[in-house]
């Protein structure tokens, strides 16, 4: 598997889908979560690392997720019973328009076989009354803004208000220029990167258990 | 010397009396005249009001004309949002399809309200401190105004896939970039500096970088004056060397992690540098680390008469303490480099 995961990466990392459906493909003998878990997942996590320390630019990471996104929806489709045991997740960008931030950990989350809600951008007040309509259970917040990292307060007081048990994380610029941030915002966690939040929602679940 | 006197022998490599300093206090301004940032970046008599308060406390030796690149944006019809204490920022691009760009007009520079902000900032400047001071005026860099204007996400999408539309919007944000950046200097600044915060390897690719160098060649070859590319919030190795060959191009603010010998080891040792020193950061160091930071820097480039102490990435924060920069400012002014 290692040579596969260095060719998936070198033709993720080249902007190259054709190789990299052709690598895929090749395995898709394994079942789509052992796959996933034993290709996808290693490779997007090199990426990830790599800009990180600075030798893959933003536009491989974005590429590399949105790619292997589609492909994951072609061999697990949304709803599909194969996909992991998962708590209900929705993302959102609060008031702001800066979207980037939330397409790479949307597609990360989607390339590592979880299934969320994708809210765009969105008031307050329209998140609240989502979160209770499609009963989320963890709410993932990506921010570039400050101002929009200071509206995560505003939505968990409207959320206590509802009686909501739904499990915040926030990432994005402000929240790591400020480490404190994300717990005077009220959030549950921060995640520092699209890769850190598999992690905190790994743990969400455990907790579940 | 004056402070211009000192800047522009940085550039031959002249030895100066002390080491000239510049720091990012655009937004300071208005914490030490405590006025709200919502006026303060819409009226430029309120604006040159903080920045006389800045030279009076600091007195740097590079003054900055205002510094706001969403206003930049604003200009082309992009919607901003305000918070007290800090800089405005772009809520919405202009730009949500690529079909937008052949309509897409550019400033109307007597009329455009956030164009008359900056060239009435900097027409204080250089009556106040033309003569004495060097003014550095900030301007978006062509690559960097497109990304601003349609967002990062379909500006690497059009990057990648769409290069009829890269270079559609490239001659619109060349032709502002051009226009403005001569406006200032006729106006009176020493040069421009041109941050690069989306056109770094920590965004694009090797491969899109090259696609791009002809834009930037085109556009800074057009400038009456010299360009000083500035990190913005990015680091600017590995592209360091190719942005050196770029006409125009004679100075680096480098990132805080970033090492002045190795931007030395590709750019050679003519061109002048600046920065290391985080401006946000400003706000969370005790005046001893701050000295701390400042005598670490003045150390690694005492020898280096093609250097100018600056902070790096965006503005030093409205909360932060005016002790701690004075600290840095006094710490710069006792250095013997010499």
């Amino acid at each position: 598997m290692e040579e596969a995961i260095n060719q998936l990466e070198a033709a993720l990392l080249s902007v190259d889908s054709i190789s990299s459906e052709e690598i895929l493909n090749k395995h898709r003998n394994i079942p789509p979560i052992e796959l996933i878990e034993q290709l996808v997942m290693p490779v997007l996590d090199r990426i990830g690392s790599g800009w990180e320390k600075g030798t893959v630019a933003l536009s491989q990471v974005y590429m590399s997720g949105k790619f292997i996104e589609e492909w994951v929806d072609t061999i697990l489709p949304s709803g599909d019973p194969n996909r992991k045991y998962q708590p209900k997740l929705a993302i959102a960008v609060l008031e702001d328009y800066h979207m980037l931030g939330k397409r790479i950990v949307y597609s990360v989350l989607r390339a590592s076989s979880f299934d969320l809600k994708d809210y765009g951008h969105i008031s307050v007040r329209e998140l609240v009354t989502k979160v209770k309509e499609d009963k989320i259970e963890v709410l993932l917040i990506s921010t570039l803004m400050l101002p929009s990292a200071l509206k995560v307060r505003e939505l968990k007081d409207e959320l206590i208000k509802t009686n909501s048990k739904v499990k915040i994380i926030v990432g994005g610029a402000p929240f790591r220029f400020d480490d404190k941030l994300w717990n005077e915002v009220g959030a549950d966690a921060m995640a520092l990167d699209a890769y850190d939040s598999i992690n905190i929602i790994e743990k969400i679940m455990e907790e579940k258990k | 010397m004056n402070s211009l006197e000192r800047v522009l022998a940085t550039i031959p490599g002249i030895e100066t009396d002390y080491q000239p300093f510049t720091m990012l206090l655009s937004l300071y301004g208005a914490s030490l005249i405590k006025t709200n940032t919502i006026d303060y970046y819409r009226d430029p008599d309120l604006w040159f009001e903080g920045q006389k308060a800045v030279v009076d406390t600091f007195d740097p030796d590079v003054l900055i004309t205002p510094f706001s690149f969403p206003i930049e944006a604003e200009a082309f019809g992009s919607e901003l949002t305000f918070l007290n204490k800090y800089a405005p920022n772009t809520k919405k691009p202009i730009i949500t399809d690529l079909s937008q760009i052949k309509q897409l007009p550019t400033p109307d520079f007597k009329n455009s309200m956030p164009i008359q902000f900056f060239l009435k900032g900097m027409d204080f400047m250089a009556k106040n401190y033309g003569k004495t001071k060097a003014i550095a005026s900030p301007i978006h860099a062509p690559s960097d105004l497109a990304a601003l204007l349609m967002g990062i996400e379909m500006w690497i999408d059009t990057l990648l896939f769409h290069h009829d539309k890269v270079k559609e919007i490239m001659e619109k944000s060349i032709e502002q970039f051009v226009r403005l950046g001569n406006e200032f200097m006729e106006r009176g600044a020493t040069f421009l500096v041109v941050p690069v915060n989306f056109t770094t390897a920590m965004i694009i690719t090797d491969r899109i970088f090259e696609m791009l160098l002809p834009y930037l060649e085109k556009a800074f070859s057009q400038i009456k004056g010299p360009i000083v590319i500035h990190n913005g919030g990015s680091k600017l190795m590995p592209f360091i060397g190719r942005f050196a060959e770029l006409t125009n191009v004679i100075a680096f603010v480098l990132e805080p992690s970033e090492s002045f010998n190795e931007a030395r080891q590709i750019i050679g040792e003519d061109m002048v540098l600046m920065g290391n020193f985080d401006g946000p950061n400003f706000v969370k160091l005790s005046n001893q680390k701050a000295k701390e930071i400042t005598l670490k820097i003045l150390n690694d480039r005492k020898d280096d008469k093609h250097f100018i102490f600056a902070t790096s990435n965006a503005d030093i924060p409205y909360e932060t303490p005016v002790e701690t920069i004075q600290t840095v400012v006094e710490t710069i002014r006792s250095f013997k480099k010499y």
